[in-house]
């Protein structure tokens, strides 16, 4: 099929300033709730909320300040999230998902690379998108979905420690993410549940947390390296301004590079030795990956680290270990290549901002990997000053996510952020080439449109292609969706006029309109093409998740049902035998009676059923208790025993009345309690 | 003006900026777009001189974002005027764009000038201008 192609119409072309849309910036200035600050980092994930007019890291069910971006699901089919699921990775590699952030909002042919790293397996979809495949419980993910169940928790978790339900956030993603991989972003987080009130780059986040509390006017450079990307921003912060004037970066370059440089260095060593390649036994491949991780913190701190794996294979020959030392110098040689292309987006990022050094007052190190000694050196010597260490990188982003929610639920108020979009905007006109609408590093929101014309005589309708980046022909860039516009009046080429708008909204996300000015006729595209999920698929991935999290719920009622009836089938029948005949005969039958039918219910294990025989036993119990009482000549003391006291406590027979009427008050089954206390 | 006063004093002024940005992004004049001194034109030469800096640019520009900007303010007309803000802004800064727009303004000037048959310095003196 012929492709009908538009052709760029350079006299029609006008940049319409202020041309005005359909507002796209729904409504949603929440006052009262908390919008949380989350940095879903690729290895490790924060969270900060506003506390008292100030950014503060609200730490986890664990009790730690940052949580791996981990899930795994067991061999059971129970889902982890978080350390508990780092924590099982040896054991389970196939089905631990870590580092999806480099699959996000991707194609499987961007990623080619990152499949190889993992041990978990990638792979494509009928629309050329990335799954996770899910041995344990048969199931493949959309990378979204992962992402979906870190948000869930890491909200989950901050609802607990605030004290209050958190379902808003402000969620950061690295500068130089194109649109696909923020729309996906921002899928992640509908599936969570959570409404995402803005996306905005981790650079400039952590401008936000730097400079919030800081008046002086100052040009800053944020040089962010994480575990799996690396953005450069640069940035004047004043008058409670935070402009950003250019960003650059390499979304394939962080942490995780720098343990691959060393789980290969290992690797090579071992086959050359042994002849085996660790890197296709998956178990091994995971442990050679945590210990390559722990190698390079070490390596941060001290000049050398040892690294010691027994029992890593085994062959023939019997078990084989690795034990090693790798020095400080050895690591910054394996690296050197990765350290160096640190440099080019720091040189861009100035020239695109069009200062030179001496005009940056400060140098802003953010993410794990700036520990590095030797991407300090780097960024020493490419800025001749040393780097700002007063922010914790790892917490910062999260921070100044959380002042961002802050501005947005109107509690920060002379704050502003003017963020740029990190990528040229454009689209393909004859001959295959980008014909660029928005340039790189403009102020956000903004729209611009532009007027095209048909490439052909008699062209009836036109094929937008959208794209993102910086290179001359279409092929070199990032396509981000196709429409097309039809009914265009048959007319010799050059003569009709489609009018092309382009619209950026406060989260980068983009969206498109082509109309014909001669009919009037329109179409449009919100960009949900290429890499990322259509709505119906966000909307079914969300019921899903919000299934699996009613069924974790119903799951952990069932556990705690059954724990309950065990106890209570236990008590009960413990009771009945050391007050033995002292209770009347139809009383106890009715009580042993009640105890079958629990006995029965927790063999067959249904919660519903156990539920019902507990508060069946339970009226039989009292029912016993109070003819314990109405005996002519009991006392107080026989009953007692049937309280928690029995044979170790101080409510004993014997016990005095006192001591046997508190027993009685806090007896496994007294009137006021629905549940036994005491397990 | 009296017009011009109210929209300077009024305590409501937050919700007027847009459109006082929009009318005068619309007649070319990112001086009162932006809210800083216009170019003083020597009534003898003939001449414009206007001698703001880059600092005070930046200075006026982020007052009026942070007013403008759709965090702030909600409404389409905001988001419009945030635009022409940064176009303004944009403009001041390069040095072409910024002579072109300080010689229409002195052209703008000269011919109101003209039109009330020469400056009035008593009209001017009692703020009739």
């Amino acid at each position: 099929m012929m492709k009908s192609r538009i052709q760029s119409m350079p006299r029609a072309r006008t940049a319409h300033a202020g041309a005005r849309f359909s507002s796209r910036r729904s409504s949603v200035r929440a006052r009262a709730e908390k919008v949380v600050g989350i940095d879903l980092g690729t290895t490790n994930s924060a969270v900060a909320a506003m506390e008292g007019g100030k950014p503060t890291i609200v730490t986890n069910a664990e009790g730690q300040r940052t949580t791996p971006s981990v899930v795994a699901y067991s061999k059971t089919g129970d889902q982890l999230v978080g350390q508990i699921a780092k924590r099982q990775a040896v054991v389970n590699p196939e089905n631990t998902f870590f580092s999806v952030k480099r699959f996000i909002g991707r194609r499987m042919e961007e990623v080619t690379s990152e499949c190889t790293q993992v041990p978990y397996t990638v792979v494509r979809d009928a629309n050329g998108n990335v799954k996770i495949q899910c041995s344990n419980i048969d199931k493949e993910f959309a990378a979204e979905e992962i992402s979906a169940q870190v948000l869930r928790k890491l909200c989950e978790d901050a609802g607990k420690f605030l004290g209050e339900k958190v379902d808003k956030a402000v969620i950061t993603v690295p500068a130089y993410f194109n649109d696909s991989q923020r729309q996906a972003t921002k899928d992640a987080g509908k599936i969570a549940g959570i409404e995402v009130l803005r996306i905005i780059n981790e650079p400039t986040a952590a401008s936000l947390a730097y400079g919030f509390e800081k008046g002086s006017n100052e040009t800053i450079l944020v040089f962010d390296l994480g575990g799996g990307t690396f953005d450069v921003s640069v940035l004047e912060v004043g008058d409670g301004v935070f402009e950003v004037l250019s960003t650059s970066g390499d979304t394939h370059l962080g942490g995780d590079d720098f343990d691959k440089r060393i789980v290969d260095f290992l690797a090579d060593d071992f086959k050359s030795a042994e002849g085996i390649d660790l890197r296709t036994d998956k178990q091994a491949l995971q442990r050679l990956m945590e210990a390559a991780e722990k190698t390079k913190q070490e390596l941060s701190s001290t000049t050398q680290s040892s690294v010691s794996l027994p029992f890593i294979t085994a062959t023939a020959d019997g078990p084989k270990h690795i034990d090693t030392t790798i020095t400080r110098q050895k690591f910054e040689e394996l690296c050197a290549d990765l350290i160096d292309r640190c440099r080019i987006p720091v040189e861009s990022a100035l020239s695109d901002a069009k200062l030179s050094l001496n005009e940056i007052n400060e140098v802003i190190l953010v993410g794990g990997s700036t520990r590095i000694p030797a991407v300090q050196a780097l960024v020493r010597s490419l800025t001749g000053r040393d780097p700002n260490v007063t922010v914790n990188p790892d917490e910062v982003v999260a921070l100044g996510a959380a002042v961002q929610g802050g501005v947005l639920a109107g509690e920060v108020s002379d704050i502003v952020l003017l963020d740029v979009t990190p990528l040229s905007l454009g689209l393909e006109t004859l001959g295959g080439v980008m014909t660029k609408i928005i340039p790189r590093n403009t102020t956000l929101p903004t729209s611009k449109s532009e007027v095209f014309s048909t490439a052909a005589d008699g062209q009836t309708s036109v094929e937008i292609n959208v794209l993102q980046g910086e290179r001359e022909m279409v092929t070199d860039n990032k396509s981000l969706g196709n429409f097309r516009l039809d009914g265009i009046p048959p007319a010799p080429r050059g003569v009709p006029q489609v009018e092309v708008k382009f619209d950026i909204d406060a989260n980068g996300i983009l969206s498109v309109t082509a109309s014909d000015k001669g009919t009037g006729k329109q179409t449009d595209i919100k960009i949900t093409g290429a890499s990322t999920l259509s709505d119906n698929e966000v909307e079914s991935m969300m019921k899903d998740a919000e299934a699996n999290a009613d069924a974790d719920k119903e799951k952990r009622d069932a556990i705690d049902t059954k724990n309950s009836a065990d106890s209570m089938l236990y008590q009960t029948k413990k009771q009945l035998t050391e007050l033995g005949d002292k209770i009347p005969e139809d009383v106890k039958s009715k009580v042993e009676a009640k105890l079958g039918e629990l006995e029965e219910a927790i063999n067959s294990d249904n919660t519903e059923k156990m539920k019902a025989a507990q508060e069946a036993l339970q009226q039989e119990v009292m029912a016993m208790g109070q003819s314990m009482y109405q005996q002519p000549g009991a006392d107080a003391g026989a009953a007692g025993p049937g309280g928690p006291g029995g044979p170790e406590g101080p409510g004993g027979p014997g016990a005095g009345p006192s001591g046997a009427a508190d027993d009685v008050i806090d007896a496994d089954f007294s009137p006021s309690e629905d549940k036994p206390k005491d397990k | 003006g009296p017009q011009d006063v109210l929209t300077r004093e009024s305590a409501d002024a937050s919700s007027l900026l847009p459109r006082t940005i929009l009318r005068a992004h619309r007649a070319s004049n990112p001086f009162d777009a932006l809210g800083i001194a216009t170019p003083v034109v020597d009534d003898v030469t003939g001449e414009a001189t206007w001698t703001i800096t880059d600092a005070e640019i930046s200075k006026a520009y982020r007052e009026r974002a942070r007013a403008v900007h759709p965090d702030k303010n909600p409404s389409e007309e905001a988001r419009d005027a945030f635009q022409a803000l940064k176009e303004c802004s944009r403009m001041l800064r390069q040095p072409e764009e910024r002579d072109a727009a300080v010689r229409a303004y002195a052209d703008k000037y000269r011919a109101e000038v003209k039109q009330k048959g020469g400056y009035d310095h008593a009209a001017a003196a009692a703020g009739d201008v």
